[in-house]
């Protein structure tokens, strides 16, 4: 067992934890952050996408560890993120899911999406999600969601600085 | 769109009301099987085997972990899965829940390992110590009858598991008659399922009520209840069987399950509760498989492309076991019974074989035996119009059943009920716009693309009953589904359902039907299902079934319902029960301005001031109800589907330029959940023409254990498409509903292969496998030059 | 799919971790960005009982330019690369490269000096590094060490360098301000593997054909290059002479291709020569 200290969903905790568990298998358990759901545990499906020091990440990929002085957040802890509430009631509007399994990585790279191109076209959009797999939508509703949450993120930015760069939309 | 029918209003049968259940998946706050734990609980690995066919000689379980380790003998009184189908000749396969003499694929499991982590659970897996005696393989369903190969299951003398034949009218004289004679072949090869929740059970003794409880990621838990009682030698009301929120299922989680037994009988003989979750390897390589058929079609046909007689011989590769309820041969069953489609072919002569290899047994998947079935007879007809350079469209409306010959008896034994199948096609035609073909092709002149124009119609029998599943010789049958309502005190409804919603919206749906007859918002309408414990019993999600059947029972209870409320409104509003009715919620007077009493009012009369109640009026207001449709023989929705595509001779990749879908599954009760399950579907039949295969080699080993080999398709690889609803309400269900979940994955390897095949033509290049890979693709361009060459 | 038991060590300086490497012998295995490592530990097909952790090492995020070459740090992600945040030597070719790796969540922490050290020969640095003629730097138990690019796959998973050895950075000559390059491959979905390749730089002095994703290191194709670096423009018949160059060249080099594979490396041959000449593949649109 080795000693760690990081930030999940801004709480810090110092804990220990054996070196082959995964981060995604830790904050399941250690922060009860249920929205990370393992489809592959190889990096390829994004169900276990969450952000790390302010990037979107693979949790099924990194080791805990690993993570000593990282910044994590879940969707647990981007609740009252005015991006993901938006995408949330986009994703309901717009029949964006099905069994709910691929939700929470969909919406955390989303939100990266919208971040980093804004409301972009559809084919760069789709390129985009191409590391989140959905079995059950098709992404036909996934894709009106995004683009619906899009259009209106761009009318009221989060009252962050409203820049593009994932950092200043840090969830809070 | 035509969403609406006389019966609909705002929130009821017909609307595109939002979904009860998404606050929760949104949020990401509900439980998966993962998310289910007890004190106590230990993490299983399964040891599984790395080879394909072998005796076992010995099995040394490591040192000091002879109580973490157990095999088949470990595990107490426990009976194998016995999936019998009735059909003649059947040959058994008993499939144990652990392997304990043999093992028959790779993957198959053969002991379980228990640790306080699934890592050290797997640790303890890698050091047990097996001692195979190996066989040859069976890896290719062409060595079925190869006395080279040993028989898999004792007792057999060979590897089939049974062989059928349909012989109807009289296709001699069909092919003495026939101008045209065509022969060809047609592949689909064996895919995974891919939900993206794998499998898992989680197993504990709940000492307050007696009950084993197993939580299992699965479709239909009443019917695992009784499988499991009658496995481990238990009384039903001694088993609990729970299906927490599912992950997406399509038919993997549709099954007995070897893994569902092992765990419920150690469970129950160390009493420790367990919980086994299924890795992507033990999912791609060791869960049940679809899909694998082979066809030799031949049609005879006049000049004028009438289909006069229909001949074919199909192999399906059934896998190591039978699975259970279904049997290895319904695949094949399927196969055969809807070759000859929507088309009023009387002569029809074949022959199924369901073969065994030493592979992940072959289980449901949605669509299970007609997309192969679709794949074969609409590549036939689009041959049989290219022969005689007829328009495909043209050609299948020579041979539909017509509207005024329903009910149809198919010459594969199916009795169509409904439908306007060129209604369907001339619609897509209408939607492909296949006049800008000829101006495509012009446009990519001279380039590396070729441009492609194919349909696909299909059928699908939903919500069959009885008789139907007696007829396919299965061990259990289905047909009927029951229904539990009861309201709350204060004025909301519960309902409480055997079948099992993992992403149908069905939570939203039944709801839909409650309005209907209740006049109550579906946001205060509960839909619980999945938990033996709480639901009547019933059949379960699958074949496309929930929505007439549930939906069936659901109107029915909420029209019993209905009934009691009235009176006791009428009462409580001093009227006659003729002169009120239910409306959004309430009771109200049949006048303009009338009175009205709100649901909740009704509900604590009924419950908490029963002094209020009319005489002859019991306290409470709950029913449980069953339905049946009137027959037995399904309702069967239907479409077309039209695939544009470019196909890139350079690399081999298939681009779908415009997909469309006319299809038709009676009445809607949510247009906006109608589309969702058809852009699914039509992403997993993308998936099947193009991208999905579980290859196996001469070892019989697996070749695809990981998301980088197997490809399942993303946001890029779905095509614009278009959906279009037709609506003829079935005859035989409540409300005319059919089923049409499975629908959207059926055409798409037949019309996109028609696609690629209407592109290539020109070069003398045919593809008649899926997945369309690129290699397969360059491979049939290669061909065609060498025969050009050579010619 | 659970990891074997392992321990951890972050190392803080290229020194550190290469004295942990030598350590830990066979069992020791290098922790970077961890996309593809992690993966393998996942699956057990890799196991390391000592996994030495070089993203904190100050020296391998480092990245520094002059005006003839950029010299990169291991440890620098394809999303630093894909957005510009370091200088790029090569005209945009880098950027663009980049920004087709994957997916954004693997770009995010997967990293350049991974990626060449694990030398999967569909991965696009390995054969990007190869086209620009970029020299790749390691450190080991015997000191500083460097290799040419287009030299250090021996094979598929297998470079030059030693079980201890540490790769810290690679050092990329800027192209000609006038070069002009090409690159495509073929993916059968966004985000995987590429199962073909070529890369094609055309510059004043010397042109550069390199096809990737083959069952090894990339193929070099020198007459390829002669003809590349004699045209002036592109045309339909340039196709003929540019394939009969490459069929020429891989015969030369004693690597065995399938025919599907030649089919689809000459495909992405003849594109990546179009791109060259700022003529965009054709990519049908839906309608």
């Amino acid at each position: 067992m080795q000693a760690i200290e990081l930030t999940i969903n801004g709480e810090s905790l110092k804990t220990t934890v054996d070196p082959r568990t995964t981060l995604a298998d830790f904050l399941r358990e250690q922060a009860d952050a249920r929205s990370i759901h393992l489809g592959c545990e190889h990096g390829v499906c994004g169900g276990c996408t969450i952000v790390i020091n302010g990037k979107i990440a693979r949790s099924c990929i990194a080791l805990a560890v690993a993570m000593g002085g990282a910044e994590i957040w879940t969707l647990e802890g981007m609740r009252d993120d005015p991006a993901i509430v938006q995408l949330r009631d986009s994703f309901h509007r717009c029949h964006g899911l099905q069994c709910g399994y691929c939700t929470p990585g969909m919406l955390i790279t989303a939100r990266d999406i919208i971040a980093r191109y804004g409301n972009p076209e559809e084919r760069i959009l789709r390129e985009a999600l191409a590391g989140n797999i959905c079995r059950c939508t098709g992404y036909a509703g996934i894709v009106k969601a995004v683009q619906h949450a899009a259009v209106r993120l761009e009318q009221h930015p989060n009252d962050a600085s409203g820049a593009t760069s994932l950092e200043a939309v840090s969830p809070r | 769109m035509n969403a609406t029918t006389p019966l609909s209003s705002k929130k009821g049968i017909g609307s595109s009301i939002l979904r009860n259940e998404d606050e929760r998946l949104l949020a990401g706050r509900s439980s998966f099987i993962a998310d289910i734990s007890q004190p106590g609980m230990w993490e299983v690995a399964f040891l599984r085997s790395p080879v394909a066919h072998a005796h076992i000689i010995s099995v040394q379980k490591p040192q000091g972990a002879q109580n973490r380790v157990f095999l088949l003998d470990d595990l107490g009184e426990v009976l194998p899965i016995r999936a019998d189908s009735q059909a003649k000749g059947f040959r058994r396969s008993d499939y144990p829940a652990l392997a304990q003499d043999k093992v028959r694929f790779v993957g198959e499991p053969i002991a379980i390992c228990l640790g306080c982590t699934r890592a050290e659970a797997e640790d303890l897996a890698a050091q047990v110590v097996v001692e195979f005696d190996e066989l040859p393989a069976v890896s290719d369903l062409s060595q079925c009858r190869d006395p080279a190969y040993p028989p898999i299951h004792p007792g057999w003398t060979d590897n089939l598991f049974l062989e059928t034949h349909i012989d109807v009218g009289d296709v001699e004289a069909a092919r003495a008659k026939a101008a045209v004679t065509l022969t060809h072949e047609y592949r689909m090869n064996r895919q995974a399922i891919v939900s993206l929740e794998g499998r898992g059970v989680m197993t504990y003794l709940d000492e307050r009520t007696g009950e084993l409880v197993v939580y299992s990621s699965t479709q239909f838990p009443h019917v695992i209840r009784t499988a499991l009682a009658h496995c481990l030698n238990m009384k039903e009301r001694e088993l609990r069987v729970v299906a927490p929120e599912v992950g997406g299922s399509f038919g993997v989680k549709n099954n007995l399950n070897p893994e569902e037994i092992a765990l419920a009988a150690l469970t129950r003989r160390v009493r420790k509760p367990l919980r086994w979750i299924e890795d992507r390897r033990e999912h791609l390589t060791a869960s049940p498989h679809a899909r694998e058929h082979r066809y030799q079609v031949t049609v005879h046909a006049d000049s004028n492309g009438v289909v006069l007689g229909l001949e074919a011989s199909i192999d399906v590769d059934a896998g190591a076991y039978s699975v259970w309820p279904w049997t290895a041969p319904m695949e094949s069953g399927m196969a055969i019974g809807f070759l000859p489609g929507p088309y009023a072919i009387t002569n029809y002569r074949a022959t199924a074989r369901t073969c065994a290899s030493n592979k992940s047994p072959m289980g449901p998947y949605r669509g299970v035996g007609r997309p192969g079935a679709c794949f074969a007879i609409e590549r036939t007809m689009e041959e049989l119009a290219a022969h005689l350079g007829l328009d495909p469209i043209e050609v299948r409306a020579r041979n539909y059943v017509r509207p005024d010959q329903f009910p149809w008896k198919s010459a594969g034994g199916k009795t169509y009920d409904i439908g306007d199948y060129q209604a369907s096609a001339v619609a897509v035609r209408r939607m492909i716009r296949p006049e800008r073909v000829a101006a495509l092709r012009e446009r990519y002149a001279g380039t590396d693309y070729e441009i492609g124009l194919g349909y696909a119609t299909y059928l699908e029998q939903t919500a069959h009953g009885t008789a139907e599943w007696v007829q396919r010789g299965l061990p259990v049958v289905f047909g009927y589904e029951q229904a539990a309502l009861q309201m709350t005190p204060d004025g909301m409804l519960i309902i409480d359902v055997p079948i099992q919603n993992h992403g149908q919206g069905l939570e939203t749906t039944l709801a839909q039907v409650a309005n209907e007859e209740l006049g109550i918002d579906p946001a205060h309408v509960v839909v619980r299902h999945g938990d033996t414990s709480l639901a009547p019993y019933g059949m379960g999600t699958f074949a496309s079934r929930s929505m007439v059947m549930s939906g069936g029972a659901v109107g029915c209870a909420s029209a019993l319902l209905a009934k009691k409320i009235l009176k006791i409104g009428a009462h409580l509003l001093q009227v006659s029960v003729d002169d009120v009715r239910l409306e959004d919620g309430f009771v109200a007077v049949n006048a303009p301005g009338g009175a009205k009493v709100s649901l909740t009012e009704i509900a604590v009369a009924a419950f908490l001031r029963p002094e209020r109640l009319p005489d002859g009026v019991d306290p409470g207001l709950s029913v449980v109800a069953s339905y049946r449709t009137s027959k037995d023989s399904g309702a069967w929705s239907y479409g077309t589907h039209a695939a544009l595509v470019a196909v890139d001779k350079g690399t081999g990749l298939v681009k779908i330029l415009d997909y469309v879908i006319a299809h038709d599954c009676g009445t809607i009760v949510n247009p906006m959940i109608v589309d969702g399950q058809m852009m699914g579907g039509l992403a997993q039949g993308i998936g099947t023409a193009l991208y999905e295969e579980m290859p196996y080699n001469f070892d019989g080993q697996p070749l695809a254990s990981t998301f980088m080999d197997y490809l399942v398709p993303g946001a890029s690889e779905m095509p614009q498409t278009t959906i279009e609803h037709l609506s003829l309400p079935s005859p035989i269900t409540r409300y005319g509903i059919k089923g049409m979940g499975e629908g959207g994955a059926i055409s798409p390897p037949a019309s996109i292969c028609n696609a690629v095949n209407n592109a290539l033509r020109r070069l003398g290049a045919s593809v008649n496998e899926t997945p369309m890979t690129p290699e397969r693709i360059i491979r049939a361009l290669m061909d065609a030059d060498a025969g050009k060459a050579g010619a | 799919m659970k990891p074997g038991a392992l321990t951890y060590f972050r190392a803080e300086s290229v020194q550190q971790a290469v004295d942990l490497l030598v350590a830990g012998g066979m069992d020791a295995k290098v922790l970077a960005g961890g996309q593809s490592l992690v993966p393998m530990l996942n699956l057990r097909m890799v196991a390391a009982e000592r996994l030495v952790d070089i993203s904190a090492v100050p020296a391998l995020k480092a990245w520094s330019a002059d005006s003839n070459q950029v010299r990169i740090g291991a440890c620098n992600t394809h999303e630093q690369i894909q957005l510009g945040e370091v200088a790029d030597p090569s005209n945009g070719l880098m950027p663009k490269v980049a920004a087709a790796i994957a997916y954004q969540a693997v770009r995010n922490r997967g990293t350049i000096g991974g990626s060449l050290a694990l030398a999967d020969p569909s991965a696009d640095w390995v054969t990007t590094m190869a086209a620009l003629g970029a020299t790749i730097e390691w450190e080991g138990p015997d000191g500083p060490s460097s290799s040419p690019a287009e030299e250090f796959v021996a094979a598929a998973y297998t470079t030059r360098l030693g079980m201890s050895d540490l790769l810290t950075g690679i050092r990329i000559p800027r192209l000609d301000p006038d070069a002009k390059w090409g690159t495509y491959k073929i993916c059968r979905k966004t985000g995987e593997f590429a199962h073909a390749m070529a890369m094609v730089i055309r510059a004043p002095k010397a042109s550069r054909a390199f096809l990737g994703a083959t069952d090894g290191a990339p193929i070099r194709l020198p007459h390829t290059e002669q003809v590349v670096g004699d045209l002036r423009d592109w045309q339909a018949a340039h196709a003929k002479v540019l394939s009969d160059a490459m069929d020429a060249d891989l015969g030369a080099s004693g690597r065995e291709l399938t025919d599907v594979q030649i089919w689809q490396s000459r495909t992405c041959l003849l594109r990546s020569v179009q791109m060259s000449f700022g003529v965009e593949a054709i990519q049908p649109e839906s309608v």
